[in-house]
């Protein structure tokens, strides 16, 4: 079960320099890897989904809601967000915000925070993923039996 | 794309190794294999297909939203997956898609059954005014001539003779405002690699057929492009060219493809 983060924990807060820095290290993973993405991830919306991240990690450090973070990296496996970007996405927030304060004494919490939102994203997108292959595969099966009975 | 190899699970076929090479899993391991030595002779494949695969949900926006088409009719449609026309069309929009493959049109049904005003048939792109005759597609289209047609990542399929003749059918058929778009796909076919490709999809029982733009806009004819023109697909998607300098070889215009939207020509 995924865990609501302890709200008595100090955590760093990502100013909005913070976030413009990480917003562009995400994008560029993202670009990288944007021939992993499939269905209904263009080029085009990746700018949004780096913007729309950035945003969600924000508030997770602020609120810590796990389940919210678990849903959203099912949302983008359905929409069809490769296995190379989101694992990309993933390291690119851990090393993004460790650049950003790894100077600062009480780093660690944070960390444990960013970690808890990746794992909890790419949980998510893993079940996902995996429910969608399940799915795809069933229905390829079955057309395929009517296809063959019916000619 | 013969109907054997379509139906039978134990040859490899284009379309689910289009499908594989796409990311998706609705292939089989003999698919995969095939695949994958596709792969080898033109590592850049699944970049291209998937810049023109990403194109559709542009179209749907375009046609209905920008254009007012409240009808598409959608030719070699392949797996009508949630990246397809019928998710990003207006509402209330009449999406008919087809395709010779039984499977992906079984597919198709199974997955579209509670969608509204979304239909999957059964058709040859190449004989364009029989389906639009049938009865099941007049049913649907009650005799609208105002139509946008839509043949996208087929050209390759295609002889030059069909092409010409399906412009003509559809130019002959339609209203003036109609619309039909297209995805062109050129390639150097003569390179050693050119030629293992077309070998393979020779084995899925496929030949495959490219042309230059000058020899498309040749059989499009008497449509011509509108406004927006021939669009390059790396301009489409406003990305960079996903092509190394050695791929540049086998596109000697320099790009992976085009998209356009043929009007007819006052
Ligand atoms: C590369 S896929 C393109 C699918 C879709 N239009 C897209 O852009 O992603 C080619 C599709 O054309 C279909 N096809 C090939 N020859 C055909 C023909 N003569 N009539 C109808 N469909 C055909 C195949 O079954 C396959 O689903």
């Amino acid at each position: 079960m995924l865990a609501q983060h302890d709200q008595a924990v100090e955590t760093v807060s990502l100013s909005s320099e913070d976030q413009a820095v990480l917003a562009g290290k995400l994008l560029q993973a993202m670009r990288e890897h944007m021939y992993s993405n499939r269905m209904q991830v263009p080029p085009r919306r990746i700018k949004e989904l780096a913007e729309n991240e950035i945003a969600l990690i924000v508030d997770f450090l602020d609120k810590g809601e796990s389940q919210i973070i678990n849903e959203h990296g099912m949302t983008l496996a359905r929409e069809g967000l490769g296995q190379k970007s989101i694992v990309a996405m993933a390291s690119a927030f851990r090393l993004g915000v460790w650049k950003i304060i790894n100077q600062q004494p009480d780093f660690l919490p944070t960390m444990n925070l960013v970690e808890d939102y990746t794992n909890a994203l790419l949980n998510g997108y893993m079940t996902a993923y995996e429910e969608e292959q399940r799915r795809e595969q069933q229905r390829t099966h079955e057309a395929f039996v009517r296809t063959t009975t019916n000619s | 794309m013969p109907t054997k190899t379509i139906v039978d699970a134990s040859i490899p076929n284009a379309g689910r190794v289009y499908d594989y090479l796409l990311g998706g899993h609705h292939n089989f391991e003999i698919d995969r294999r095939a695949a994958e030595q596709v792969r080898l002779a033109t590592p850049f494949l699944p970049k291209l297909m998937r810049l023109f695969r990403w194109c559709l949900q542009d179209l749907a926006y375009e046609l209905t939203y920008v254009r007012g088409y409240d009808a598409i009719v959608d030719f070699a449609s392949g797996l009508p997956t949630a990246d397809h026309l019928h998710s990003a069309v207006a509402p209330g929009t009449t999406v008919i898609y087809s395709d010779r493959d039984p499977v992906c049109v079984e597919y198709g049904l199974e997955i579209l059954e509670n969608t509204p005003n979304v239909h999957y048939f059964q058709a040859d792109c190449r004989q364009p005014i029989d389906y639009l005759n049938r009865p099941e597609v007049q049913a649907l289209l009650k005799d609208k001539r105002r139509v946008a047609y839509i043949y996208w990542g087929i050209s390759m399929y295609l002889t030059d003779e069909e092409i010409h003749k399906i412009a003509q059918d559809l130019h002959d058929y339609s209203d003036d405002s109609s619309t039909m778009a297209f995805y062109l796909q050129p390639y150097n076919q003569n390179t050693e690699n050119g030629v293992q490709v077309r070998e393979l999809y020779k084995k899925m029982g496929d030949e495959l057929h490219f042309r230059t733009l000058p020899q498309f806009k040749e059989l499009f004819k008497p449509w011509v492009a509108d406004d927006l023109g021939y669009r390059t697909m790396e301009e489409w998607h406003g990305v960079e060219s996903p092509l190394t300098a050695e791929d540049m070889v086998w596109f000697p215009d320099g790009t992976v493809g085009w998209g356009v939207y043929l009007v007819k020509g006052k």
